[in-house]
């Protein structure tokens, strides 16, 4: 298995080699180590100069901006030009650090100038820990050297094509782009990649002409590694269309959505058994989207950093405010007790209405940078329904509405069953809501405490 | 820098091509919102836009693209007030942009040399009577998004910055692009923009493979595809022109102005930014079709695109808003 792999990696290597501007670059993921090293060191037959990226650097360096040592000394405006002005080859070491807005410039840069060739060596550990999607999506390949293993790497042999360009026949580009659906990969760019990964395989073949072999190579370079569900799965997205009175368009574009087996086994051969797994995993709450907008809001979270010698860039700003509040103590936990100690109670249980206005509380402090978790304190009984009538069915059904909106909402939440004998009915609401249920029949206050903060912390840190 | 791709070879992505072209007819609609998947078209399409655009008749070397010898800033230092004809400029504003870079801000290098007080301007001023573009913005600084929405809003940057007091046009289009998933845009802000476009990856298969076999078209011989598209594009950009003047005429009745009023209240859209951006949006369809008046039907094409992000959201609703004002559209017009 590792050595095909590796020999796919290499295969990725010479095509990115032959055609740069087509395939723009590649994803290369595995932790420092001698075969990464043996890889980096066959990045010297992509176009010269090799030039280094490190997601740390500023935006002036890479674009250029005033030399102020030598303004200041020699009197004029001198300006040094950014990296990104050179071209060459850009290697971007640990690229899952890379910040959005390091992202964003390079993908901007990747836009507008054919000419620039991206590496990234992602050194993610986790799944979800990986470049910045803004710039994987933009590069042909993805590779993942860490399922080699060691013995088996050898040097990449090199291969160099006389240049011609190869011709793509439509049924070609069909092919690929009903492949790249039926995978689940939404993004368009993908089958553009595609077709220029084929379309260099067969020029690396001395082929005039794609064949089925360049598309099945381009399929599992290409396609293989971005699917997020099994080609046999239904089509997401599809919807029926109300009425086809055409019968012949019909057929043809039934036709058109088997694409060649051959294709789909190319990629089924080289999917990850657990792809389910993975990408349900992806999808769940701790990873909506890269995170990075609410990353970038969360400057109420957390300490503030000293002054750095640096300069301010508009990223970085000193939160004086924040800096004045964790220097003193300012919460009281008398007047927080006093305070609930007011709240009143008894009465019927209008669950989804608690719910509801919970749920835009913590989307409230959410979006102000906190990271809010619910904690149900309740008997579960709705007898309340939204609409402030008694009716107990519909008070239930609603409370579950809410309870699956919070879920999807993303919130996590726990339960608490206070009862001496565990309440069926909050083992299911915690399980509507996707969170934890913790029975806690003989809680005082300090214990409760205990509990709620470990689910906190296993809530909030997973 | 190539040849963008041409606007009128997108394929599909209707309410995103009809946002821009509104755009185009009556500027002060207040900028567009694109939110959406990755490799939608976005840039391609802002793009596209502005290679379409007609040129625009300015000042030579002035900094804010005056139209006029006598708009020109005093500020600004010309050696010629020639008149030149230059395509409509389309400013980018990357991400992590100093405000400093988007505002203008003391020109250093007078100040160093000669030891002036002088003006540099910014990005601002550069956007002036074009478009300013700004991708990922829901990834912006709070403060720099404020700082643009306000400036879009009056037509005017005002400077009160290191001793220098600088007012200078700057009446541009915004467009934002982002994906949702990155992080929302504040409530706020969303309000501000004009018109908002949510798009998707299209569905259906044909779509898709003409996507793509377009943009190959392009990428192997992009002389060939820019002139098999040229007609079309030069069309479109006539009938922005011909829009440009018939908007003036374009009548609206009491009854439509009613139609609008109880279509943002059966939605209830806060404020009354969503009724005017309503008028002017379906007043700009009318006369980029040709139409003298302002009509229901008109409404209902442009209702989506001017009130979807102006409403509350509904925690109980799992269709999305643009689907609710649709929905509410046929409740009120028929």
């Amino acid at each position: 298995v590792s050595k095909a792999i590796w020999e796919k990696a290499c295969l990725a290597l010479d095509l990115l080699a032959a055609d740069p501007r087509g395939l723009r670059g590649i994803v290369v993921r595995a932790r420092a180590g001698p075969i990464r090293d043996t890889f980096i060191a066959a990045l010297s037959r992509l176009k010269a100069p090799l030039i280094k990226l490190h997601p740390a650097m500023s935006r002036d360096a890479l674009l250029g901006g005033v030399d102020l040592s030598q303004t200041l000394s020699s009197g004029r405006l001198v300006r040094a030009p950014g990296l990104l002005a050179q071209s060459g080859t850009f290697v971007m070491t640990m690229a899952e650090r890379c910040p959005p807005d390091i992202a964003a410039i390079l993908a901007a840069h990747l836009d507008s100038n054919p000419d620039m060739t991206l590496v990234l060596l992602d050194e993610g550990a986790e799944a979800d820990e990986c470049a910045p999607n803004v710039l994987r999506e933009r590069l042909a390949f993805h590779v993942d050297l860490d399922g080699i293993g060691r013995l088996e790497a050898a040097p990449p042999p090199i291969r160099t094509f006389s240049a011609k360009d190869a011709k793509v026949d439509p049924k070609a580009i069909a092919d690929l782009t009903v492949l790249a659906a039926r995978l689940g990969i939404d993004s368009l760019r993908t089958p553009t990649l595609a077709i220029a990964a084929a379309r260099a395989h067969a020029v690396s073949q001395e082929r005039g002409e794609t064949t089925d072999e360049d598309l099945a190579i381009a399929a599992e370079l290409v396609l293989a590694p971005r699917a997020t569900q099994m080609p046999d799965a239904p089509e997401q997205g599809e919807t029926p269309e109300p009425e086809r009175s055409d019968p012949q368009e019909q057929s043809q574009s039934e036709g058109l959505d088997i694409p060649d087996e051959m294709l789909v086994e190319a990629v089924r051969a080289v999917l990850p058994v657990d792809l389910m797994d993975t990408v349900q995993q992806s999808a769940s709450r701790s990873a909506k989207g890269s995170g990075a907008g609410q990353r970038k809001k969360g400057n109420r979270r957390g300490r503030p950093l000293p002054s750095r010698p640096g300069r301010l860039d508009g990223q970085a700003r000193l939160d004086l405010v924040a800096t004045l509040r964790a220097a003193a103590p300012w919460r009281s936990l008398v007047q927080t007790k006093r305070r609930l100690a007011g709240l009143p109670g008894g009465g019927g249980t209008p669950l989804a209405a608690g719910l509801k206005a919970a749920g835009e509380l913590a989307l409230n402090a959410q979006s102000q940078g906190l990271s809010p978790m619910l904690a149900l304190l309740t008997d579960g009984r709705a007898n309340i329904a939204l609409d402030g009538s008694g009716n107990r069915t519909q008070a239930g059904a609603d409370a579950t509405k809410m309870a699956t909106w919070l879920r999807a909402e993303g919130l996590p939440a726990v339960v608490l069953d206070l009862g001496t004998r565990p309440q069926p009915v909050l083992a299911e609401l915690s399980n509507t809501l996707g969170g934890r249920y913790l029975p806690l029949p003989r809680a005082d206050a300090h214990r409760m405490s205990e509990a709620l903060g470990a689910a906190m912390q296993d809530g909030l840190g997973a | 820098m190539t040849q963008a791709f041409p606007f009128s070879a997108i394929v599909g992505q209707d309410d995103m091509k009809l946002a821009m072209v509104l755009t185009a007819v009556d500027p002060k609609l207040g900028g567009v919102l694109v939110f959406g998947d990755r490799g939608t078209g976005k840039s391609t399409a802002v793009r596209a836009l502005a290679a379409l655009l007609p040129e625009i008749e300015t000042v030579a070397g002035c900094p804010v693209n005056s139209a006029n010898a006598k708009d020109v800033p005093d500020w600004a230092v010309l050696e010629t007030k020639q008149m030149v004809s230059r395509p409509t400029p389309v400013v980018d504003l990357p991400l992590g942009v100093t405000e400093d870079r988007v505002t203008g801000a003391l020109d250093i290098e007078r100040a160093l040399t000669a030891g002036e007080k002088a003006f540099q301007p910014g990005l601002l001023a550069q956007a002036n009577r074009g478009y300013l573009y700004i991708d990922e913005v829901n990834l912006l600084e709070d403060h720099i998004v404020d700082l643009l929405l306000d400036v879009a809003q009056s037509g005017e940057n005002v400077v009160e910055r290191e001793g220098l007091s600088i007012r200078h046009p700057a009446r541009f289009v915004l467009v934002g692009s982002g994906n949702p998933e990155e992080g929302e845009l504040r409530p706020q802000l969303l309000d501000r923009f004009g018109l908002s476009v949510e798009v998707r990856s299209p569905s259906d298969i044909e779509e898709r493979i003409e996507v793509i076999k377009r943009r190959d078209a392009y990428e192997s011989n992009p002389k060939a595809f820019l002139r098999k598209w040229r007609e079309a594009d030069t069309d479109i950009r006539d009938q922005i022109i011909d829009a440009r003047t018939a908007l003036d005429k374009v009548k609206t009745g009491k009854p439509i102005l009613r139609d609008c009023a109880t279509l943002c209240v059966a939605l209830g859209s806060d404020g009354l930014r969503g009724e005017l951006t309503l008028l002017r949006a379906g007043r700009a369809l009318a006369a980029y079709e040709g139409d003298n008046a302002l009509g229901r039907e008109h409404l209902q094409r442009v209702a989506a695109l001017a009130l979807s992000h102006r409403l509350r959201r509904d925690p109980l609703d799992e269709a999305g808003s643009a689907t609710r004002v649709t929905r509410t559209v046929q409740e009120v017009l028929g």
